[in-house]
């Protein structure tokens, strides 16, 4: 057996395993995304960095223990890259949580941006998650697919249509997306519009939003499939 | 190579423990004078020529390129007709001296030896003319030493007097520029092959012992203690080892290795053997780029030709050691310079792996595998042939021994020069490389590819050791050395070494496939005028989790360019996004063009070519105006101007 | 000249000046409200009349439920919209609930530290630790249940104009008054140990006019009638006939009279004209007479609201819930007045609504409706502390004054709601 201290716990794990089974011994998880049991350790995600006595960043899931290893799970290093890798894997992904296949399931990524506060995931991403009724489908102007999710969507959840209070997404690929949720679901861009302006209003980059909503629904009416 | 006479016994089934030795020193199981005088007379035929008559031209990858086979094709010609026995033209390896390519060193009995740089076909007849015939070396670059018997020999300076060779050590790349590359002979005349000879007769572990002793480091980059590895290495208890060259030298640039191998080749082949035997291997690989291909021949010829004479194959020199190379083309990635991604490569797929565990505990296929760089390998051959003392009477306390360091840009010399590790970055770049171009200033040195950093000119007595050039925010990196003038923009060239990055990502982890695009992009729009302060802390932070997240040193080092550019060059930074400007006149979108009223003549021809249509006449004046509103910044009317009248304006 | 300026007092929500002067023999006080002006009253013209309630929430972080339901119930009349009664009831409870709270934190940790010669929050802890560690938990618990029914701990979203925007469940329900039953206990024991320490100074309250919502039900449920304490009652779309507002122009706020004397709401208005609805109740003596005893009837209302709020939420698991929102019948132009008891006292809206959009309104907070009696007040305890032949200790003055602010518990974030100030109409 190997000794090994996990954020100032001792804890004892077989030789030859990794800093991942030392975590879960000592009860401090960290997140992993393309870590999947004892298949090859790719090590690829990043997202179970932790931090080193010596200061370098390594990844738990295949990083082997040694005899007196210090890890850190939670330093402001480890945490910023984390969330740094949080924003670059969002920056790529195509934002449709309304109509995302993991409907009623279980959403990593989602978790992990609210857990880093993550800008960028519209509100309207837990509802079909959790299988609450989409207000969107009804036809009504619920800002869920333009506001930034974070707030734990209190609103959508009962009842009441998101009136956007927590702030725009920015993003333009998001607006695209969302201004063909809204045509096919019949929802206006006039309905919209009048919602967004109740708190959105006084923001500096309210015109190009507004701009960036109005081209959205232009092109989502003028036919370009998703 | 062959037996002076019968009583010589050695064949690839029984191989003589003494071939080597007794190439110079023979013949060594007999006494014959004979014999002797024939093996002797064969090394001074190599080494002198006919009759003590020597034409070399260089056919390395640079001279070729810079058009060493007219050379070649004209001194032929002209060989015969001036008396001169045809043999005594010998092609050769590089010297290092690049910025005098094609080059032709000639030798005459008698005569200093002379060197000529920069030889035009046309001017070969009269050169060989004057020297051969006249025993003039006017004109000539340098001469070998003053005899007293040859022309014009006060005006020209020997090699010795010239700083460019005076300061360089050349403890690996002796060879290169002396010796025919393709000639195992030529190498064992020079004394190859006596480093292997030598641990041969030592146990494995007595030479990881010398190598340790010497404090050799990896040249390579990474700088790791040599014999480290090989113990580790040699402490595992797999049955199957591997040992592998890293010959694919991917910085743009960099061109040491090349070299070394194109130049030396059985050196390094040298080197691998011993390695192979240090650690217990049973096969060598030598990894090289296609893109390199002389640099593959080579190496590929100096393989078959140590297998056709007993030194790679099946009871090496008669000590029971198997061993055989074999020569592998890379397809062409700039990550298969990490070594993970090297092994992956071989085995089919080149993406890194995380580490550890490293290579020299599980390896190619699963088993242990050291893998060294070229020049460290030439290294091992070297200090195994001359002893640990020989290697280790250079450098600094933490960093034994010589490097080999390709300095280009705007350098009056560029080339390939060996310098004792801690001679500062002024004395390579300015005594030995000539300094920056007249009129121009020393701006910056980049270091280490785009692994690596810039260090800026008033930092320039850094030494060049793997600590110092640390603290200075650079690495050493393989040895590429760009030197940089005021003619340079220092975000242009961040954004530049981050392209290649961006181009050459595997892909496989987030922070670099994604990260050093964004790093790019930021850069793209700061280059373009369109920064804003913010981008200086995106590039910062993102740099800094690019850095530290990557899954290899490629991500690893990606953000140093921005970083260290960041760090020293910080003013050019905020020119870009604060003024709007580029200081350097570098980024087209920032410059404005100008037509100078006073040169212009009217022609009109810049408004035909402009794409955007942006010029047009003053009717009043009759001159040709550019529209700043509709210019793209193509920079077609500056070329196409007859009268040179656009000018280019920060 | 200046007896005592008051300014920068902390342990009140928002800014405010209160200066004493003697001008010419006579005292004159002056309640400043610095707070900068909010114009909410105008941010709501225009905007559709389901979205009204959510801007009105958030004039206040602290009493939101209460403009909340104000506003909701002035759309409602406005529209002639009828919610029922299983929403009434729950939205009593929502409102009880906050009062509790509200209350629970303006008199533990605001005002409290007068009263036991501490400056801060920190310093009451070593000298009323038990105290201060049950009222957290308290808040804790109160907090939670508003976040089961009420949506959320700020801002509430359960409710909407004209019933609820979701079927409610039975779970919540009984949950929320599951959190209320255990806090029951706690709750009297803050308010006990409160009680003991809550030793106010004497003060008579020199125009004893109060006004207050007449429940419908019990103590602080809602209601549709106005009492004063002349003995008149009145409908609130009539408010304007009894309440009269003005604008001045040292203050951001605007200043309330009751048929032109000063008039002061909040718990001690409510008990003194509502007592009947209490009788059941064991409440301490109090002299209703002085304003400083605001502080004992909210302690006394708090473990009221406790039981009361989790008496309506069971009650309304056992019933059926009619909450099917009506459509509004467009009646051109209408206009309609939601009255609530807000913690600190009697919140009224007023909203004229045309089409669907609101194009009018008018908000009067508690807060406002006090300020005239607030400036009474202290003018009447500087002359207090002046009689008797004692030189006047400016001090002492300005001590007292601090603490007869806190006693009102001013909210002046929802008193700047205005749209006119100083005299200009803003917009």
């Amino acid at each position: 057996m190997v000794r090994v201290i996990v954020n100032g716990k001792e804890v004892h794990v077989p030789e030859g395993e990794t800093i991942l089974a030392a975590l879960k011994k000592a009860g401090d998880a960290v997140p992993t995304l393309c870590f999947f049991g004892h298949m090859y350790r790719e090590a690829s995600c990043r997202m179970c960095l932790v931090e080193l006595s010596n200061g370098k960043l390594v990844p738990a899931c295949a990083y082997p223990v040694s005899d007196g290893l210090e890890v850190r799970t939670d330093t402001p290093r480890v945490r910023e890259a984390r969330r740094t890798v949080v924003e670059f894997i969002l920056s790529i992904h195509r934002i449709r949580c309304w109509s995302c296949p993991r409907k009623g399931g279980h959403c990593e990524l989602l978790k992990l941006a609210t857990a880093y506060w993550v800008e960028g995931i519209p509100v309207c991403s837990s509802c079909p998650l959790y299988g609450k009724d989409c207000l969107v489908v009804k036809g009504e102007p619920c800002l869920g697919p333009v506001t930034l999710a974070g707030c734990g969507d209190p609103c959508p959840s009962n009842g009441s249509p998101c009136i956007g209070c927590r702030g725009p997404v920015t993003r333009r690929d998001v607006l695209e997306a969302a201004a063909q949720f809204y045509v096919s679901n019949g929802v206006e861009l006039r309905d919209v519009l009048e919602v967004t302006s109740m708190f959105w209003e006084g923001l500096p980059n309210y015109n190009a939003l507004k701009a960036s909503l109005e081209e959205a629904f232009r092109k989502a009416l003028g036919g370009g499939a998703d | 190579m062959s037996r002076c006479c019968g009583k010589c016994w050695h064949s690839l089934e029984y191989p003589c423990r003494n071939y080597i030795r007794c190439r110079t020193e023979g013949p060594l199981c007999h006494d014959d004078q004979r014999c002797r005088e024939l093996r002797s007379g064969r090394a001074r035929y190599i080494k002198e020529g006919p009759n003590g008559y020597r034409i070399k031209v260089p056919l390395a990858s640079c001279s070729i390129a810079a058009g060493a086979k007219e050379v070649l094709s004209a001194v032929k010609e002209v060989v015969n007709s001036l008396g001169i026995p045809s043999d005594a033209v010998k092609t050769v390896g590089c010297t290092g001296l690049c910025y005098l390519d094609p080059w032709l060193e000639l030798k005459a009995p008698g005569m200093p030896a002379a060197l000529y740089g920069n030889v035009k076909p046309a001017e070969v007849e009269g050169i060989l003319k004057k020297y051969f015939i006249e025993n003039d070396v006017s004109g000539a670059y340098a001469i070998s030493e003053r005899t007293g018997k040859a022309k014009g020999e006060g005006d020209v300076p020997t090699l010795s007097e010239l700083d460019v060779w005076r300061l360089q050590v050349r403890y690996v790349s002796r060879n290169c520029g002396v010796i025919n590359p393709e000639s195992i002979e030529d190498y064992v005349a020079y004394g190859g092959y006596r480093g292997l000879d030598r641990a041969l007769r030592m146990s494995p572990e007595e030479v990881i012992e010398e190598v340790k002793k010497s404090g050799l480091r990896g040249r390579g980059g990474a700088g790791f203690p040599t014999w480290l590895k090989w113990r580790i290495c040699r402490n595992q208890p797999s049955k199957e080892k591997y040992v592998i060259v890293n010959a694919d030298e991917g910085d743009p640039g960099a061109f040491m290795n090349r070299l070394l191998a194109e130049s030396d080749p059985h050196r390094v082949l040298e080197g691998l053997i011993i390695a192979g035997y240090a650690v217990g291997a049973t096969k060598g690989f030598i990894f090289v780029r296609a893109e390199k291909p002389l640099m593959a021949e080579r190496l590929q010829k100096a393989v078959e030709d140590a297998r056709k004479h007993g030194i790679l194959g099946r009871n090496i020199l008669g000590r029971g050691f198997d061993f055989d190379v074999e020569v592998i083309l890379s397809a062409g990635a700039f990550v298969c310079g990490e070594e993970t991604a090297l092994i992956a490569a071989i085995e089919g797929r080149a993406t890194p792996r995380q580490r550890p565990p490293y290579p020299a505990v599980v390896g190619l296929w699963g088993k242990p595998t050291v893998i060294n760089n070229v020049e460290t390998l030439a290294h091992v051959a070297t200090l195994m042939a001359e002893g640990w003392e020989s290697f280790a009477a250079y450098g600094t306390e933490r960093s034994k021994g010589t490097k080999m360091f390709c300095v280009t840009g705007a350098v009056r010399r560029t080339g390939a020069y060996e310098v004792p590790i801690g001679t500062t970055l002024r004395t390579l770049v300015e005594r030995i490389a000539g300094g920056v171009k007249e009129g121009r200033k020393l701006k910056a040195v980049q270091i280490g590819g785009p692994s690596g950093g810039c260090v800026p000119a008033h930092l320039l007595d850094t030494p060049i050791d793997y600590e110092s050039l640390r603290d200075a925010g650079a690495i050493m990196g393989s040895g590429g050395i760009v030197v940089m003038d005021d003619t340079a923009c220092m975000v242009d060239v961040a954004r530049y070494f981050t392209s290649f990055i961006v181009a050459e990502s595997c892909g496989k982890c987030f922070p670099c496939r994604i990260g050093t695009k964004i790093l790019y992009d930021t850069l793209t729009r700061i280059t373009e005028g369109k920064g804003t302060l913010e981008d200086l802390e995106i590039l910062e932070s993102v740099g800094r989790v690019v850095r530290d997240a990557s899954l290899c040193a490629l991500g690893g080092t990606a953000p140093n360019p921005v970083l260290s550019t960041l760090r020293h060059f910080r003013d050019e930074y905020l020119a870009h996004i604060i003024d709007k400007k580029c200081p350097a006149g570098v980024c087209t979108k920032l410059l404005k063009y100008r037509i100078d009223p006073g040169k212009c003549v009217g022609c009109g021809t810049c408004a035909k070519h402009c794409p955007a249509g942006a010029i047009s006449k003053d009717e009043g004046t009759g001159k040709y105006v550019i529209d700043q509103e509709k210019c793209v910044k193509c920079g077609t009317c500056v070329t196409i101007c007859p009268v040179n009248a656009v000018m280019k304006e920060v | 000249m200046r007896l005592a300026r008051v300014e920068e007092v902390d342990r009140v929500f928002g800014h405010l000046e209160l200066e004493v002067l003697k001008d010419g023999g006579e005292v004159k006080a002056f309640f400043k409200v610095t707070h900068g002006a909010r114009f909410i009253e105008l941010t709501v013209n225009g905007r559709l009349y389901w979205e009204v309630p959510y801007i009105a929430s958030r004039i206040c972080g602290a009493c939101s439920i209460a403009h909340y339901v104000a506003s909701i119930r002035a759309v409602e009349h406005a529209l002639g919209l009828d919610a029922g009664e299983w929403v009434e009831d729950f939205r009593d409870a929502v409102n009880m609930v906050q009062i509790a709270q509200n209350h629970l934190v303006h008199l533990a940790f605001l005002a409290l530290p007068d009263y036991v010669g501490v400056q801060g929050l920190s310093d009451l802890k070593s000298r009323a630790g038990r105290l201060v560690v049950n009222s957290m938990k308290l808040n804790t618990a109160c907090l939670k249940v508003i976040r089961l029914i009420a949506g959320r701990i700020v801002n509430p979203n359960t409710l909407g104009v004209g019933g609820l925007l979701r079927q409610p469940f039975k779970g919540p329900l009984l949950k929320a008054a599951d959190y209320l039953r255990e806090c029951e206990a706690l709750a009297k024991e803050v308010v006990d140990e409160a009680l003991t320490l809550l030793k106010v100074p004497e003060l008579k309250d020199p125009a004893n006019n109060c006004v207050a919502v007449k429940p419908r039900k019990a103590y602080l449920t809602t209601g549709d009638e106005i009492l004063t304490s002349a003995g008149l009652s009145f409908k609130p779309s009539n408010y304007r006939e009894h309440l009269e507002e003005a604008q001045p122009e040292y203050s951001n706020s605007k200043v309330v009279a009751l048929s032109g004397a000063p008039v002061h709401v909040g718990a001690r208005a409510r008990y003194g004209l509502l007592r009947n609805y209490l009788r059941d109740l064991n409440v301490p003596e109090a002299d209703l007479g002085n304003p400083f005893s605001n502080l004992i009837i909210k302690a006394v209302e708090i473990p009221y609201c406790i039981a009361a709020a989790r008496e309506i939420l069971e009650d309304l698991a056992r019933r059926t819930a009619d909450t099917v929102v009506d459509q509004p019948r467009d009646g051109g132009e209408v206009e309609g007045v939601g009255v609530v008891e807000a913690p600190r006292g009697l919140l009224i809206h007023h909203y004229v609504v045309s089409g669907k959009r609101v194009v009018n309104a008018n908000i009067i907070t508690p807060t406002e409706i006090n300020a005239r009696h607030i400036e009474a007040s202290a003018k009447a305890l500087a002359e207090s502390l002046a009689s008797n032949g004692r030189p006047l200790n400016a001090g002492e003055l300005q001590r007292k004054l601090t603490m007869l602010v806190r006693a009102y518990d001013p909210c002046l974030p929802c008193a700047v709601h205005v749209s006119v100030v100083r005299g200009r109409k803003h917009a």
